[in-house]
Parts: C-alpha cells; sequence; structure tokens
C-alpha cells in the first residue's frame, strides 16, 4: 500500500470514529432494510432445500384415486398388480391422513417397512410393532408427549398407542406435525380396512411415462392421478422462485425507501461536510484526493453495515428461529416456532449485502462531494 | 540522549477492531458450519417423501402441504371467483381450522 493510500485510510478512519453519531444512522439506516431481506432469502433458500431433499428421497411415481374431480382413497391389494408392471422397481403403501390428538390437528402418516425408522433420528426408540407410534416435536411440545406415554385419538378412544420415540425439530419442517404408524394401525384408525391413500412407486429410469400408462390401464384401479417427480420438480423451482422473486421485489420497495432514507441523513451533515471539503481543497488537496477520502470513509462504513446484517440476519433465523418472519413463508406457524425454519446461507447472500451497501452508501456520498470539491474552498465551506 | 516521543495512538482503532470482528463473524456466518440447517434427509427417505409446499400441517388443503397428494386445492371453487373457505394456506388471514372435533 501507498504511503499516501495508507494515510487516507487512516484519515478515513480516524472520521469514522469523529462522527459516531452519522456512523451509527446510516448503519441502521442499510440494517433496516438488509436484515429482513437477507433472513427471508436464507430461509426460501433453506425450504427449496429441503424440498429438493424430499423430492429426491421420493418415489418416481404418486398414484392417487380420484372421483368427482376429488381425491379417493385406494384398494391396498393393488399394490401387486402395480408391482407386476413392467419397469417398476419398488412399489409401497402409504396413508396420508389428518386427525386431531388431544386438541392439536396431527398429519397421520401410515407407512410400511418399519425397519427404516432407526436412521431417523429421534428420541426414544423406532416402531418395533403394531400399536407404536412415532411423534413430531410440534405435537410432543403441544401434548406434552415423550416415549413410553401412551396416545388415544378422539375418533377411536378405544385404540390406545405407545409413544416409541419423539422426533426432534431436526428431523425436518415436514415432521414436527406428524404421527406416524404402520400402515394397518392408520387403516383401524380411520376405519378403512384395506384402503391406502397413495403408492409409492420407484421405477427404473427412462420407464414413468411407460409405467404411469399402464398404472392407468390396470383392471380394479379405477381414476387415478399420478404425478411424477419431473413434475413436481418443475413445481417447486417455479413455486420458490415466485416466493423468492416476490420477496426481492418487496425488498427493492424497501431498498428505494431506504435510499431516499440515506439521502436525507446524509443531507443533514451536507454543511459539515461542507467545510471539511473546502478546508482540505485550501490545504491544496485535489479534487481525487478529497473524493478518495470519502470514498474510504463511506466504504468502510458500508462494510460494517453489511457484515453486521449478515450477522444479524444468522442470529434471526437460526437461535431466533426466525421469529415473525418464519410465518410469512410457512402458514399456519406460531410466530415464534419451536424450532426456526430451514435456511441456507452462503457467499452470494454475503457478496449481495456488501455490493448493496457499497452502491447505496457511495452513490448518496460521492455526488454531493463531487459537486462540493468543484467549487472555490471558500464556496465549498460555506 | 533523547528519548523519543511515543506514537500518538491511532484514532479510530476500536472502530478497525470491530470491523475486523463483524467480518470475521459475517464470514463464518456465511461459510461456517452452521451456514446451513440440517436438513430431514433420514425422515424423508423413511416416509418415502412428505412434504413440499408452503405449509408443515395440513389444517386445510393437502395440496399446500405436498402436490403429490392432492394435485389440486379442494378449497378452490372455480369457476365461482374466490374460495368455500378463507383458505390460511393460500394467504387468507384466518388462521384456524374450523373442523368441529369428534
Amino acid at each position: 500500500m501507498s504511503p499516501r493510500i495508507r494515510e487516507l485510510a487512516l484519515m478515513a478512519l480516524a472520521d469514522l470514529a469523529r462522527h459516531t453519531f452519522r456512523t451509527a444512522v446510516v448503519g441502521a439506516c442499510l440494517a433496516a432494510a438488509l436484515v429482513p431481506y437477507l433472513a427471508g432469502l436464507a430461509m426460501v433458500r433453506g425450504l427449496e432445500r429441503e424440498a429438493r431433499v424430499s423430492l429426491a428421497a421420493g418415489a418416481d411415481l404418486y398414484v392417487t384415486g380420484e372421483a368427482f374431480g376429488r381425491t379417493r382413497p385406494l384398494d391396498a391389494a393393488m399394490a401387486e398388480a402395480i408391482r407386476a408392471v413392467p419397469g417398476v422397481e419398488r412399489v409401497a403403501a402409504r396413508i396420508t391422513g389428518r386427525a386431531y390428538v388431544g386438541g392439536a390437528l396431527a398429519l397421520v402418516l401410515g407407512v410400511e417397512g418399519p425397519a427404516a425408522w432407526p436412521a431417523v433420528p429421534r428420541a426414544g426408540r423406532g416402531i418395533e410393532g403394531p400399536g407404536e407410534v412415532l411423534v413430531g416435536a410440534e405435537i410432543a411440545r403441544a401434548l406434552s408427549l415423550s416415549p413410553r406415554d401412551l396416545l388415544t385419538f378422539p375418533r377411536d378412544p378405544a385404540e390406545v398407542f405407545t409413544v416409541a420415540g419423539v422426533f426432534p425439530p431436526a428431523a425436518g419442517l415436514w415432521s414436527r406435525d406428524a404421527v406416524v404408524m404402520g400402515l394397518g394401525d392408520a387403516q383401524d384408525l380411520f376405519g378403512r380396512p384395506g384402503q391406502v391413500t397413495e403408492f409409492l412407486v420407484w421405477v427404473r429410469p427412462g420407464f414413468a411415462d411407460t409405467v404411469a400408462s399402464r398404472i392407468r390401464a390396470l383392471n380394479g384401479i379405477g381414476s387415478v392421478r399420478i404425478q411424477d417427480r419431473a413434475l413436481v420438480g418443475a413445481l417447486v423451482e417455479a413455486g420458490y422462485g415466485t416466493s423468492g422473486g416476490l420477496f426481492t421485489a418487496l425488498f427493492w420497495a424497501a431498498f428505494a425507501c431506504s435510499v431516499l432514507a440515506m439521502w436525507v441523513v446524509l443531507g443533514f451533515s451536507a454543511g459539515e461536510r461542507g467545510r471539511e471539503v473546502g478546508l482540505l481543497k485550501a490545504l491544496g488537496w485535489y479534487t481525487e484526493e478529497v473524493l478518495a477520502l470519502v470514498a474510504l470513509e463511506n466504504g468502510l462504513s458500508a462494510l460494517l453495515a453489511a457484515s453486521g446484517s449478515v450477522v444479524l440476519a444468522w442470529l434471526w433465523v437460526g437461535p431466533g428461529r426466525g421469529a415473525f418472519l418464519a410465518p410469512y413463508f410457512v402458514r399456519g406457524l406460531p410466530p415464534v416456532p419451536l424450532a426456526g425454519l430451514p435456511y441456507r446461507f452462503g457467499p452470494a447472500l454475503l457478496l449481495a449485502a456488501v455490493v448493496l451497501s457499497e452502491t447505496l452508501v457511495l452513490t448518496a456520498a460521492l455526488v454531493p462531494t463531487w459537486r462540493l470539491a468543484r467549487r472555490p474552498p471558500l464556496e465549498a465551506g460555506t | 540522549m533523547r528519548r523519543q516521543a511515543p506514537e500518538p495512538p491511532l484514532p479510530g482503532r476500536g472502530l478497525l477492531v470491530l470491523a475486523a470482528i463483524l467480518v470475521g463473524a459475517a464470514l463464518a456466518a456465511v461459510l461456517g458450519p452452521g451456514a446451513t440447517a440440517p436438513a430431514g434427509g433420514s425422515f424423508q427417505r423413511a416416509v418415502g417423501g412428505l412434504g413440499l409446499g408452503g405449509v408443515a400441517a395440513p389444517r386445510w388443503s393437502f395440496h399446500s402441504l405436498d402436490p403429490r397428494l392432492a394435485p389440486s386445492d379442494e378449497t378452490l371453487c372455480a369457476p365461482l371467483p374466490g374460495r368455500i373457505f378463507p383458505n390460511p394456506d393460500a394467504s387468507s388471514g384466518v388462521g384456524r381450522f374450523p373442523e368441529a372435533r369428534r
């Protein structure tokens, strides 16, 4: 670094320290716009990532029954017929329903093959037999449930379940309101023996369309709706793209307001800045040197604000659980959720914060300084 | 021998320290292990994929929870304008599911 640049940097630093109020107001204006934007964008990116995990872990085809344009259950015995379709690798029957449990509305999942459960993080153990359930974190909190507690549903109080385990919030957003049980238990609970709500079908690569056509033509399956992974992937991309885009649009509206606020704030100090510029010019400074000093001072101020905003946004969505912001992205969540939404920060967010802050502050500072620096010293200082 | 006067303290040194701390904390926030919340991959594999949408519980419509389960929103009343109920999953202001408990 050349001695002159070093000298200018030290002067800029001293200027910032001398005008603590101005520095604090500029930082607060920037943070007010940047923190909600960064926190919201991190949540949208986290939700999109979680949805992609769900897509990747899910089946290639989801087969649901249809009647009168609405969803209807399917005969569980059709699993064998689907399994026999060429190109099908695996079929799983599942029940997804909803039922009140102790005043809370739970997402009831009836699944086959409890052998997969040991890999899922939880307190307690997995489902080992009929009459055992795993419950999500929100349901467990609402009903004060822990492993080995007993559980009944008001729709069938005679059927008593044992809580085998409780999922922690980190098990995933869509596990929080879930009560997971064996397929037979779910059929008994809903009074629908031999019926399921959907079949999950895994197929060989490139066979999705063919298998879907063959399933629709199966005897006895009736009218079905089939969703495939590619279609749903496109929906996810469009949905989260719209969500992030709307949020960005709202941010730009707030950003435009903060530009005006910043100009007003910097306008309050125009007289002071004029005296400084006039004095520097009287001491023989070139216009470029004055501009460099102001750019260094405000550049450092913007860097402070951008870094601080990223840290505050992380504290908000991480330890702060996205309080009051999370329900904007996931409907029905309480203002302060039990655990925050999924989020994802990255270098791109820090870069965006730095570029936005620097653009805003330097534009607001350099233009008036350039005008002042071109005037004669006595005129600039008055 | 004359002693040399000590160098005056750097004005704004505290600010420089604050800037270093903030930049370091910001870098840790975007690059460190806490930059991304853990995703529930093992739960998703165990249930065969569940949840894609903008709600975590099917209070009104399974479509909002996961379009794979219900390809359409049953609270929609097309071709009539509006909805059967003010579905909170679709940005309505009502946030409770008013179903009578059994």
